[in-house]
């Protein structure tokens, strides 16, 4: 095997389900109701235009769904239990929505394929909240209040990042949430995404004075 | 070992084979076009997959690092595309201690690098052509304007560019497809300028046409361009010139060949045909031809001549490799903010335009004052935008609230001209070979005083505009040890002249040394200018390509 196909495969989101004898896959029932093979109506034209039909009609779309579908009962890949757990806390109160969106699974992916030193500074940034937590209130992050939690984030979300560790830690983990939070479909969604590809103009300015002086 | 037997070999499906394989098999010529990489098409191509449809959302660079560690600094190597790129472990090149050249954007699949290339369109002035009359400073090209004015026409008019006229002599106009509108900071930004400091900032001239020629559709602005077009909106060699080459019936296209060395008849001294390897069997393969055309790209060209005999073949002049250049990219500029200036909410679902701004060259003009601490000059690229506010302060609520919050900003980042120095060079590593086992090239190249003394000087000027244009919270900023390769223009290891003492290639791309070996990249470049070069380069092939049918008619080929 090469080097390329060594190093460049992803590694798998979830063990394959296998489907059992009886079933047709999800995959070829679909397929073969767009093509219209089994006994379904087929969709109307308008309702043809629905997202849910383009990613239907996309195999690869289709099978990457399934095999995110199987995420939501998988053990973490890089994260133990109790990292996972504090992620999945804070990332919702950092960015409400994230849990929805499993921000957290996403970025363990990321995690996973990860240098060493960005494994590390995660790691070290989730450790951060778990002792700052620890030295207030003697549990863990999971273990205290929200309201002890919202404290303590306030705490280091004001702070300056460049004279605090706390608020660097902080940065440091906003910084993963929000990018796997925007890039999930409901966050894209938040901000405006539709599915829309083609747009026939380019609105640019049209105010006659050029914006002199 | 199999020969195939043809009139003309092209190697490379870039900007330059593409043309040069259409321009030859539209006249009746029968061309092998050797391509490194594999087959290209539509189903290839990802422009509309939203992130999340990705593994890793294009998240994940240090996985793409793991097999191109070089290519992921290319700002077109992505999760959607990477495999289009070389892996850089299995197809190395070697720099020396302290003297980093970042070799982006090798590509591995038909139509090259335009697959992915920044798509900015400009012509070289005569002030470009001829710096060193202007200056005294290195060579003049053997060739003026006005030599290259109908050959731009003509590959304007088929490649498709859109942009907009200005009359200033340091870009010369072309045939344009109607301009993409600018945004209202950026008007503010072309208004004021002009008016205040009398430099000319327009809408870049970019290949992406906006109305349709040739089945091709005009740009619906969804913009990744880097990651195909199903619409075929921009220029990529794979479907437009080497999709016409092989409509003629008269091209055949190899791919997966890895050429490595131009055959030489011992009697006759010219070139006889290519050796390649076939990336996928490993076979070693030869094509014979009556001409032999290099079009791999500036390095992978010098590459093969060095590979092809001790010393490097068509070497007579001992430049060959030499007077490497690039343009110093993202090492000066500035960006401000125009918080006044009307803008659209930004949304993920409006369109967006594949192209920015050009500031034309303002420095060391025709007409214009002499800088003293350096020859030559720069333009701007860059554009305005307005964005989301992804670095809001705080968090939860109030932080996604932020991120709604627009802000306005323009970018301006120099491109500037690399003065050619004998001492910026390729040759072979004496003993690391790819894994095919074809020696690699050992790059060296550094800056040179003048780029070190022009980049301090792209974030004043940068400033100065957006002064001039009302902005605020004004950052500068100066990397002048950015390094060398980031421009992607990679230029000048082959260049032309009248003397073939100090140069390897004639006014037509041919090699002094041998009559029937031709090479068509930017090997060919004289000096860099401060203009993207793939418009050159194709308008270069072309004219060249006419040369050789008529060297061909004449029976001299």
């Amino acid at each position: 095997m090469s080097a390329e196909r060594n190093r460049s495969r992803p590694i798998p989101l979830a063990p394959a389900a296998e489907p059992s004898g009886q079933e047709m896959p999800r995959r070829t029932a679909l397929q073969a109701l767009l093509s219209g093979a089994a006994a379904f109506a087929l969709p109307t034209a308008l309702e043809a235009q629905h997202p849910i039909h383009q990613h239907l009609a996309n195999p690869g779309a289709l099978e990457q769904a399934q095999q995110r579908a199987a995420v939501a009962t998988a053990p973490p890949v890089f994260l133990d239990g109790h990292q996972a757990k504090t992620l999945e806390l804070l990332a919702e109160t950092i960015v409400p929505g994230s849990t929805a969106a499993r921000v957290g699974p996403f970025i363990d992916q990321l995690l996973a394929v990860e240098s060493g030193d960005n494994q590390r500074a995660f790691a070290g940034a989730l450790g951060a909240f778990d002792m700052a937590a620890i030295k207030q209130h003697g549990k863990p992050w999971i273990g205290i209040t929200a309201a002890q939690q919202d404290a303590l984030l306030r705490e280091a979300s004001t702070a300056d990042a460049k004279t605090s560790a706390f608020a660097g830690h902080f940065q440091h983990l906003k910084d993963w949430i929000a990018g796997a939070y925007y890039s999930s479909e409901a966050g894209m969604r938040e901000l405006g995404w539709d599915g829309t590809l083609y747009h026939a103009e380019l609105p640019g300015c049209t105010h006659p004075g050029g914006h002199r002086d | 070992m199999q020969t195939n037997r043809f009139d003309v070999i092209v190697v490379g499906s870039g900007a330059s084979g593409g043309w040069a394989a259409k321009r030859l098999s539209e006249a009746g010529i029968k061309v092998a076009l050797l391509e490194a990489g594999k087959p290209q098409g539509a189903a290839d191509f990802s422009e509309h997959v939203p992130p999340y449809d990705l593994t890793y959302r294009d998240r994940a660079s240090e996985w793409i690092r793991r097999t191109r560690p070089v290519q992921r600094d290319c700002y077109a190597c992505r999760e959607w595309n990477y495999k289009w790129f070389v892996n850089d472990l299995e197809e190395p090149y070697t720099t020396p201690d302290k003297k980093p050249f970042s070799w982006q954007g090798r590509t591995r699949v038909v139509g090259g690098r335009t697959n992915v290339w920044g798509r900015q369109s400009y012509r070289f002035s005569d002030q470009d052509l001829h710096g060193k009359s202007f200056d005294g400073y290195g060579e003049d090209w053997p060739v003026s304007y006005k030599d290259l004015a109908p050959y731009y026409d003509l590959v304007e008019e088929y490649v498709g560019i859109s942009g907009q006229a200005e009359n200033v002599p340091e870009l010369p106009d072309g045939r344009f497809h109607p301009a993409m509108p600018m945004t209202c900071a950026e008007t503010q930004l072309r208004t004021r300028v002009k008016s205040k400091l009398g430099w000319t900032v327009t809408i870049g001239r970019s290949a992406n046409i906006t109305r349709p020629i040739n089945g091709r559709t005009p740009c619906h602005y969804c913009g990744p361009c880097e990651h195909g077009c199903v619409t075929q909106s921009y220029f990529n060699a794979a479907f437009t010139t080497v999709a016409d080459a092989l409509k003629t019936g008269n091209t055949t296209l190899i791919t997966d060949a890895m050429v490595y060395r131009v055959l030489t008849d011992p009697s006759t001294k010219r070139a006889a045909g290519v050796m390649y390897i076939d990336r996928v069997t490993r076979e070693v393969k030869e094509v014979r031809a009556r001409a032999v055309l290099l079009c791999a790209q500036a390095l992978e060209s010098a590459r093969i001549l060095l590979n092809s005999e001790p010393g490097g073949l068509a070497n007579s002049s001992g430049v060959l490799g030499h007077y490497l250049m690039d343009h110093t990219w993202v090492a000066g500029g500035a960006r401000g903010e125009f918080p006044d200036a009307p803008a659209p909410k930004p949304s993920l679902g409006a369109p967006r335009r594949p192209n920015g701004l050009y500031t034309i060259r303002m420095k060391n003009t025709i007409n214009g004052p002499r800088e003293k601490k350096y020859l030559r000059g720069f333009g701007f690229q860059g554009g305005g935008s307005t964005s989301f506010r992804m670095n809001a302060p705080g968090y939860g609520a109030a932080f996604k609230k932020g991120v709604l919050d627009p802000q306005t900003t323009v970018n301006l980042v120099g491109f500037g001209e690399v003065l050619p120095r004998f001492d910026n060079f390729v040759a072979l590593d004496p003993t690391v070979v790819d894994k095919f086992g074809i020696p690699v090239l050992r790059i060296t190249m550094t800056w040179g005083e003048n780029e070190k003394a022009m980049i301090p000087d792209m974030a004043v000027t940068a400033t100065q505009m957006l002064e001039a244009a009302g902005a605020k919270n004004i950052e500068p900023f100066t990397v002048l040890d950015r390094v060398p390769g980031y421009g992607i223009h990679e230029m000048g290891t082959a260049r032309m002249g009248r003397d073939p003492k100090t140069s390897v290639l004639n006014d037509f791309l041919r090699t002094h040394d041998i009559d029937n070996l031709y090479v068509m990249d930017a090997s060919s470049f004289v000096s860099g200018g401060c203009q993207n070069p793939t418009l050159t380069i194709m308008a270069l092939a072309v004219r060249g390509c006419d040369h050789l049918m008529q060297e061909m008619k004449r029976g001299n080929v």
